[in-house]
């Protein structure tokens, strides 16, 4: 194969100019449909299009900066990316007065901490950082400040937001600069991996999910989610996942294991965000008329931040890497 | 801009206050004039209605900052990073003949009446 004898760097280059190339092709299509008479309802897909492909867009150059910037450079934007979605995810829950110090903690120290872990590859404490010490600390933190009512509730809002934005979104560097043995330098691989599994069980979950019109498993939650769906996702992550073995460090058969438990978990979170938001009472974390200044980043990286820590862990348990 | 809370017999504590006004600067009053741990604003200190009297030519915009509450709680000293929405109201209109208490009483409804509806 061709590919193989090409150096790292030369393959990751290869990378991101088809990623780029694919997505100049979906903007020309996008473009030349918008030339053509369209219905309403087509016009109303044909905006969500854009502002989709604008989201996968930013995704892009994201990906792009983080690999270009290296270890240092990836953590820190990634640091970035999760601070202002903690940011988004904390304004929506109601916290009181007592949860003050709990946040101060959770926004600066706990995050800069677990990335600063990432970064420096001190893995075996990054991954029991937040769910061992931090879940301990805050609580007490919170005890402290001397405020009994709703306790569990609010802790539990804390512990979310900090599962989800940060200890979920930090396993994104982590994954850039895992060495793994004979496939050292190619992490981006590994996350351009995880990020298209996870987002085509989406797009395949949205598409069944409409064409299938099934009973919806949870009504009251998403109207469009349902079994079926789901695992008509999970098969094509799966066969997605196990098609792009050769960019992976995987054989076939455990890419396609692999894609389909980091897409399946992805999708699951995905339903458990929507739980969250409606709890909040909101139709998306970036609700403009509710809120001046989020942007709905946690609607797009959500699945990622529930996928990442489950295939980084599997990846390293059955690797011993 | 700080407004000094200690009474003193030689100085008016909104003197800076109106060197800005007559400079033609726009100010940002607070006229609770304090911090607290409560949902509702406090009860407005007159320093709103004295400036209002003196200068009767300037606009009087109520605004209500969602959130504040709970980025700094009275008595902390770091802010906690969230998102605030700051919503403006319609000038306060001026009514002759209203005296102090009911002006202030008046500028808190116009300030409650941005706040956001709760989801």
């Amino acid at each position: 194969m061709g590919l193989r004898t090409l150096s790292v760097n030369e393959q990751v280059a290869l990378l991101f100019v088809i990623m780029f190339g694919v997505l100049v092709l979906a903007w020309v299509i996008w473009f030349a449909l918008s030339l053509r008479d369209m219905g309403e309802a087509a016009q109303q897909r044909h905006a969500r299009f854009a502002r989709d492909l604008r989201a996968v867009w930013i995704g892009a150059m994201l990906f792009w900066f983080a690999w270009m910037s290296g270890p240092v450079g990836a953590t820190l934007l990634f640091g970035i990316v999760s601070f202002l979605a903690l940011r988004e995810f904390i304004t929506l829950m109601h916290t009181r007065r007592g949860d003050h110090r709990g946040l101060l903690l959770a926004f600066f120290v706990v995050l800069p901490l677990q990335f600063v872990l990432a970064g420096g590859r001190w893995f075996d404490l990054f991954t029991v950082f937040i769910p061992v010490y931090v879940f301990l600390a805050i609580p007490v933190v919170s005890a402290l400040a001397g405020d009994p009512g709703r306790f569990l509730e609010r802790n539990a809002k804390i512990q979310w937001g900090i599962m989800v934005c940060v200890y979920g979104l930090s396993h994104a560097p982590a994954l850039l600069i895992l060495e793994f043995p004979g496939y050292a330098g190619r992490g981006a691989f590994l996350l351009f991996f995880l990020v298209i599994v996870t987002a085509s069980a989406q797009i395949a979950q949205e598409a069944a999910s409409r064409w299938l019109r099934t009973r919806p498993a949870a009504r009251h939650i998403d109207r469009s989610f349902s079994a079926r769906a789901w695992w008509l996702g999970v098969a094509s992550a799966a066969l997605i996942g196990g098609a792009m073995y050769w960019v992976t460090p995987f054989k076939p058969l455990q890419a396609l294991a692999l894609a389909a438990l980091a897409a399946g978990a992805g999708t699951l979170g995905e339903l458990v965000m929507r739980a969250l938001k409606r709890d909040a009472g909101v139709a998306s974390w970036g609700h403009a008329s509710a809120l001046t200044g989020a942007v709905g980043l946690l609607d797009r990286i959500a699945p990622l931040a529930f996928s990442a820590p489950i295939f980084f862990h599997l990846t390293r348990w059955y690797f011993d890497v | 801009m700080y407004v000094s809370r200690q009474r003193t017999d030689e100085q008016d504590p909104l003197e800076p206050l109106i060197d800005a006004l007559t400079h033609g600067d726009s100010l940002v009053i607070f006229p609770e004039g304090t911090r607290s741990a409560k949902p509702e604003p406090l009860p407005f200190k007159s320093g709103l209605y004295h400036l209002a009297m003196q200068f009767p030519q300037i606009q009087l915009i109520p605004a209500w900052i969602d959130n504040v509450q709970r980025v700094m709680p009275k008595g902390e000293v770091v802010p906690v990073p969230i998102l605030c929405t700051v919503t403006f109201g319609a000038p306060l209109a001026r009514i002759e003949g209203e005296d102090k208490r009911e002006f202030l009483e008046r500028a808190r409804d116009a300030v409650l009446a941005q706040r956001p509806a709760v989801a």
